[in-house]
């Protein structure tokens, strides 16, 4: 009879707990029975998170051909030598530890909402897909340290950081966020906190907020950059196009085959932004499924909390200044990449999400202190911050996943850079 | 303060598809799909419509019968449906609940209890 039990046991572990796609179903799955959904509702809902992880993979493998294509011929062309991702990869990483970041999120979530009901902090974090991510970027900073401790150890010390930066975070930018908003409803709650907090701060010693960025008028004609998708297949297959004529046939035709490697080189651009959007597809058919049982809990748990959110919503106080961010932030970000690759110091990729969302929101922390110059300087302050936490980001996570760098938010890698020396002196005790 | 809801029903006979639009389709368009989800409640009409947040490229082919997005979007959305509707401030139900009724009286569902 017990040989019977462990032989389900075993088999549940083995074949359901382990296969990160079913963990992350599961998680879901008991979320949607929690909030007594309908029937079609929970399997529909459970069979989506599922499909989309399994699309966060496939997403995840096209990306990084395209970052590495890119890697090797912007290098090329800066007289750089190829570069050689090693570590686990990003869509080996998420096969092996997806599964455990949805139990980071959620884990983290309750400390969160704990932390968030007995201290004055009263904001309760509600950005999914970035809960996602931290969750796994965090693992990733832990396993680089830490490569052989059992998963248990791994997931609490993960969450417990989430959970305390979740709380912090929203209450550093809130005095900023009244006056963006002209009121304390609600909070912010994205990892582009710190580039906020420096425009909020920086903002008044450029301008004054009465020369307000909504005054300016900012040509239309760049506004189908919004869209990311058509963004980063712009703005990536603009730069590859020039890198490929520089680099030269020799170092490009070999990757292009038998297309011509000029064609090549715009469709590579194409190819990384499809990789990109699916991806993110496979992202937000996850979160679209956790984070409304996250926002149940939080409204029974604490009710009144401040909600703090995504970026976008601050965009409305001054849809300017929002533009003026990211016109700023990828300026920067692009002088930064000329200035790495010809210090032959390291090859950047412009991660356009980074640059326009956080951008933006820089941009209006930036307005909302220091108007239109400040907006500007927000822009620049992103887009610097993002540009130097590249190859910070490599160097944190070399044996895991040094592409994080691509395309995580600036909090990202400050949390790193504090994170890691302090793991590293348990590990050292 | 916000006034007490008006409880109506709609005159159409099938569910209708109610699409929230944000850059990324990840954050924000999640929150006004909360916000949208409070408001048909409030009106009483908690099942008409399903709710859903999408980002610009797949919500432009999802076929939708309302489209809310910021207005930093509805310009690349106006052909995507046959209601688009900018909204500024994706927390806010007073918002939300006027345009909304606004665009169920235009489309002649509107029924008021």
């Amino acid at each position: 009879m017990a040989d019977i039990l462990t032989e389900i046991i075993n088999f549940l572990v083995n074949n359901i707990l382990s296969i990160p796609a079913f963990l992350v179903g599961l998680v879901v799955l008991i979320g949607l029975l929690l909030q007594r959904k309908s029937f079609s509702d929970t399997v529909s809902g459970t069979v989506k998170t599922i499909a989309g992880f399994l699309m966060i993979s496939i997403g995840a493998s096209a990306f990084i051909g395209g970052l590495v294509n890119f890697q090797t011929i912007v290098g090329a062309a800066f007289g750089l030598p190829s570069v050689t991702y090693t570590g686990i990869g990003m869509a080996n990483f998420i096969t092996m530890f997806g599964g455990y970041a949805a139990l980071v999120m959620s884990v983290a979530f309750l400390i969160h909402l704990i932390i968030a009901r007995v201290t004055p902090y009263r904001n309760v974090y509600l950005t999914g897909h970035l809960m996602w991510w931290m969750s796994l970027g965090m693992l990733a900073l832990i396993v680089e340290v830490f490569p052989n401790w059992p998963i248990y150890n791994m997931i609490a010390i993960a969450a417990a950081v989430m959970a305390v930066y979740w709380t912090i975070q929203p209450a550093l930018t809130q005095r900023f966020m009244k006056i963006i908003r002209g009121a304390d409803d609600i909070a912010y709650g994205h990892t582009s906190s710190s580039g906020c907090l420096l425009s909020g701060l920086a903002g008044r010693f450029v301008g004054k907020p009465e020369e307000s960025s909504e005054k300016v008028k900012v040509p239309e004609t760049i506004s189908f950059l919004k869209d990311y998708t058509v963004g980063t297949a712009i703005v990536i297959g603009i730069i590859l196009l020039l890198s490929s004529i520089a680099a030269g046939p020799a170092v490009v035709q070999p990757l292009a085959g038998t297309m011509n490697y000029i064609v090549w080189s715009v469709y590579q651009g194409m190819y990384f932004a499809a990789g990109l959007t699916v991806l993110l597809v496979g992202v937000r058919m996850i979160i679209a499924e956790i984070v409304p049982a996250f926002r149940g809990i939080s409204m029974k748990v604490i009710p009144g909390a401040r909600p703090a959110l995504d970026c976008p919503v601050i965009y409305p106080s001054a849809p300017t200044a929002v533009l003026l961010g990211f016109i700023g932030s990828t300026v920067a970000f692009l002088i930064w990449m000329v200035i790495f690759g010809v210090t032959k110091f390291a090859v950047i990729i412009p991660p356009m999400i980074v640059l326009f969302f956080p951008g933006g929101a820089c941009g209006v922390y930036g307005n909302a202190v220091g108007g239109w110059k400040g907006a500007i300087l927000g822009g620049l302050i992103n887009g610097t911050l993002v540009a130097i936490g590249e190859p910070i980001m490599m160097a944190l996570t070399p044996t895991t996943v040094p592409e994080f760098g691509a395309f995580l938010d600036p909090d990202y890698w400050i949390i790193g850079l504090l994170l890691v020396p302090i793991l590293r002196l348990i590990k050292g005790a | 303060m916000s006034k007490t809801p008006p409880q109506i029903s709609l005159k159409i006979d099938r569910k209708l598809k109610i699409v929230t639009v944000c850059g990324v389709g990840m954050g924000s368009c999640l929150i006004l799909r909360f916000t949208t989800e409070d408001v048909l409640k409030e009106l009483g009409i908690p099942n008409a419509a399903k709710v859903e947040g999408m980002e610009i490229v797949t919500a432009r082919g999802a076929g939708a019968d309302i489209i809310l997005a910021q207005s930093l979007h509805t310009s690349e959305m106006a052909d995507a449906a046959p209601y688009v509707i900018a909204i500024n401030d994706f927390v806010s139900k007073d918002e939300v609940r006027e345009k909304l009724l606004d665009c169920f009286k235009k489309a002649g569902w509107l029924e008021e209890k």
